[in-house]
């Protein structure tokens, strides 16, 4: 493996906090971004609800996937995230009394969290070994723990005028800040944002690969490739070329390591 | 006669959809903004009433309104690098529909808080001028009403001047909407109700001058006829048939239709021809669903009045109606053409 | 007469004031964006209808047996999942003896249309409520059936933006999250007032 697929590997391996969120890439877990987030505790016990299900039901689906029928996969994950909630709420309970009020049944829909269930049913962790599975579950849970909070510290002090539950001074004030479709408007201007910021990073990340193809023409001129018409035609001989090389260096080595040879060396 | 296309030359005709048609505000650069000045001189006769009742006031509200929407609109084309028409209207007609809904007391941050939430979230965000889904202006006093219900749907008595600047000392009155939904009959004599003497919004309470205003929209083709008919005679059978104060239905269609802000929304707010269907069928079906919405949501809804709410839920169903009307029509055409074929 | 009552006046509540997906945000998930033809809406929408009702039904009697043996509000949850993977299990097989054309598809909308928030959501609301067995049932309807027309609504939205030209950032989830939430503010004006969680 090459070192720049190892990086795109290691990048790749904390989607879900910023790089492909659940919540704002994906679409996933939005009844808890728009109605629960009403202050910054139940973000935060939303989170830990999150944390608390994704880690367990991932772990069961990288290690269980393939010994569990497909058509039964959702129930066992959707049992194994409910019965997680269970001991987490009495945890909780103790610490935010007040919160559980103010999330009503939205608690118990973290069971059915979306964000959880949709990244487990799919091949993205079935298979994965377990550290991976744990990796992805924490990212996802980061993630969306990120968007809960953002979402949250714009709508508690400006729906009720405190953060955390403590008394802030506001400027203004809206009552509705608290309600559903204010959390949905919130919720698409973050989106916005996000996909903004996405296709920044993705214009910068093309303009350093121009650079990466420069490089890679100048190793081109040296090895003088002969230059013809089109692009494709390019691409075309270049495959001819690489495939050449290895069945020649196949010849001469008696195995197949082209790693490192170059077109003058293949000449001697 | 019409000439009905036979089966064999119909898979050669273009097929008609909404792809296919120019929208109607982007027909040309003057024509839209012919349309958008029709509009606003449509809407001038309200405000001059509105400032002969109240005073300086209602003015100073309806350029807050339209300073706002122009302002956000400009600064969203700039951030798009759009080119800025400092010339295009829509911003304008939008501020001043905003306007004409509201109290003349109204605090000038509840105007600018619409108009910035009608450009920012309805209109910008889905394209722009001739792209919007929802009406922005329903959409901006939809907010206002949800946000500040106590000051917007408290009104001044006619004749009592407010000042441009400083605060309002004049006593507020609840609307006649209001009396409608507690089941009582506002006590305003027919006079009073066709000239807008009596406490409501600033620029829908005066209907004689909304039914010139309507003429003259009709005659420049601004507006269509089939929306506001259908949403007026619909709203008036619903007000006959289901009337919810101890008076005869004549009676009751003349205080629902003339109480609030329905025939205002009739004329100004369900004839947008961005989001209104681009059909003839579909408009008139889209103008009597939104009067039968209004009337529901007058009725049954959490506030006095419900057009706005009514109009942002049409606006939702006015691209399945256009489909529907042309898909019924071409296979209308289709089944008249095989007939057609067989007999010959 | 008092049942049939009960049954219209609940399904009109939810599929009206307490409309699942926009006052309660409730079932919005990734079907959202990739489901899109008419058909599929209503078999969609259809399953998680039936499934509704399966649900409240079981959600019903599990619920009294829950309040008869005392126990606390904390295990619900598990034990509405418990009734609704019978029923999810139930219907699986109902489905395994269609035709395989139609089964296949089917079985690819059934887990979908059970571990949905919606479905989950109004059981327990309707627990919370101490709703009678009628009521149960017209709110299980109305919020399968309110489902489908929101749904619906939402994919008549997305096809209208493919047709402008959006801003770039605003593309595809913003676009429609902005949707919902203006038709959330429209179906809030028929209530009034926040609903309660």
């Amino acid at each position: 493996m090459s070192s720049s697929t190892q990086k795109n590997n290691l990048f790749h391996r904390f989607d879900g906090v910023l790089w492909g969120n659940p919540v704002l890439a994906l679409g996933l877990g939005v009844p808890f971004a728009v109605i629960a987030t009403v202050s910054m505790r139940s973000a935060a016990v939303l989170a830990a609800a999150m944390l608390c299900t994704a880690v367990p039901v991932f772990l069961v689906a990288s290690l269980c996937a393939r010994y569990i029928p497909q058509w039964l996969r959702a129930v066992v994950y959707s049992l194994v995230s409910a019965a997680a909630l269970i001991p987490l709420r009495a945890l909780l309970f103790s610490l935010f009394p007040a919160v559980f009020d103010t999330l009503g049944v939205y608690y118990a829909l973290m069971a059915l969290n979306p964000a959880v269930m949709i990244p487990a049913l799919s091949h993205r962790v079935t298979g994965e070994k377990p550290g991976f599975a744990l990796l992805n579950a924490l990212c996802y849970s980061l993630g969306f723990a990120l968007v809960l909070f953002g979402i949250a510290l714009i709508r508690e002090p400006v729906g009720s005028g405190t953060i955390w539950g403590h008394p802030v001074e506001i400027p203004f004030q809206l009552a509705p800040a608290q309600y559903p479709f204010f959390g949905f408007i919130l919720l698409g201007y973050f989106a916005a944002v996000y996909q903004f910021l996405e296709r920044l990073f993705v214009l910068v990340a093309r303009k350093r690969g121009r650079f990466l193809k420069n490089s890679k023409k100048s190793r081109r001129e040296e090895e003088k490739i002969p230059d013809s018409g089109s692009q494709k035609e390019q691409k075309k001989k270049l495959t001819w070329f690489k495939r050449n090389q290895e069945e020649q260096a196949e010849e001469q080595t008696g195995h197949n390591d082209t790693e490192g040879i170059t077109k003058k060396q293949l000449d001697k | 006669m019409k000439e009905f296309i036979p089966i064999s030359k119909a898979h050669k005709t273009p097929k008609r959809s909404l792809t296919n048609r120019k929208p109607l505000i982007l027909l040309s650069k003057d024509s839209s903004n012919a349309m958008m000045g029709d509009v606003v001189i449509a809407m001038l006769p309200l405000l001059v009433m509105a400032c002969y009742f109240y005073g300086t006031r209602p003015l100073m509200v309806a350029l807050w309104s339209v300073a706002a929407c122009k302002l956000a609109d400009s600064v969203c084309c700039l951030i798009a690098r759009h080119k800025l028409m400092l010339g295009d209207l829509s911003p304008m007609v939008t501020g001043l529909v905003i306007a004409m809904l509201l109290p003349a007391s109204v605090p000038y941050y509840i105007p600018v808080a619409a108009g910035l939430f009608a450009i920012l979230v309805v209109k910008q965000p889905f394209g722009g001028t001739g792209n919007n889904l929802f009406n922005p202006a329903a959409a901006g006093f939809a907010f206002a009403a949800v946000c500040w219900p106590q000051t917007i749907f408290r009104y001044p008595q006619p004749m009592e001047r407010m000042e441009a600047a400083g605060p309002v000392t004049v006593r507020l009155l609840e609307g006649s909407a209001y009396t409608l939904k507690l089941g009582g009959i506002p006590s305003i004599d027919w006079q009073e109700l066709l000239l807008g003497n009596f406490a409501g919004p600033m620029g829908a309470t005066h209907i004689l001058v909304m039914a010139t205003c309507l003429i003259f929209l009709l005659a420049r083709k601004t507006a269509d006829w089939r929306i506001p008919l259908g949403f007026i005679s619909v709203a008036a059978v619903f007000s006959f048939f289901f009337a919810r104060i101890p008076t005869s239905p004549l009676n009751s269609i003349y205080f629902e239709l003339f109480s609030g802000s329905v025939i205002f929304t009739a004329i100004y707010m369900v004839t947008d021809p961005v989001t209104a269907p681009k059909t003839g069928w579909g408009r008139f079906v889209y103008g009597g669903l939104a009067g039968l919405l209004t009337m529901l949501f007058r009725y049954y809804g959490g506030f006095e009045q419900g057009g706005m709410f009514a109009v942002l839920v049409c606006n939702a169903l006015s691209f399945s109606l256009d489909r529907c009307f042309i898909s019924a029509k071409e296979s209308v055409r289709r089944v008249y053409g095989e007939l057609v074929n067989a007999k010959k | 007469m008092d049942f049939f009552m009960d049954f219209i006046l609940l399904a009109m509540t939810a599929i009206t004031l307490e409309n699942a997906i926009f006052t309660r945000a409730l079932g919005i998930g990734k079907t959202v964006f990739t489901v899109h033809r008419g058909r599929q809406i209503l078999v969609y929408g259809g399953m998680v209808t039936v499934i509704t009702m399966l649900s409240s039904m079981a959600g019903y009697w599990m619920t009294g047996l829950m309040t008869s043996l005392g126990w606390a509000s904390s295990y619900r949850s598990i034990i509405y999942l418990v009734g609704m993977a019978a029923i999810y299990a139930a219907c699986h097989f109902a489905i395994g003896l269609l035709p395989k054309r139609i089964s296949s598809r089917a079985n690819g909308y059934l887990s979908l249309a059970t571990f949905n928030c919606a479905v989950l959501g109004s059981v327990m609301l309707s627990a919370m409520q101490s709703y009678s067995f009628a009521q149960y049932m017209g709110f299980g309807f109305g919020t399968g059936v309110g489902f489908t027309a929101a749904y619906w609504l939402v994919v008549e939205g997305h096809k209208r933006t493919e047709l402008s030209t959006l801003p770039r950032a605003f593309r595809g989830f913003p676009a429609m999250v902005l949707y919902i939430g203006i038709m959330s503010l429209a179906f809030y004006g028929l209530s009034g007032h926040q609903l309660p969680l």
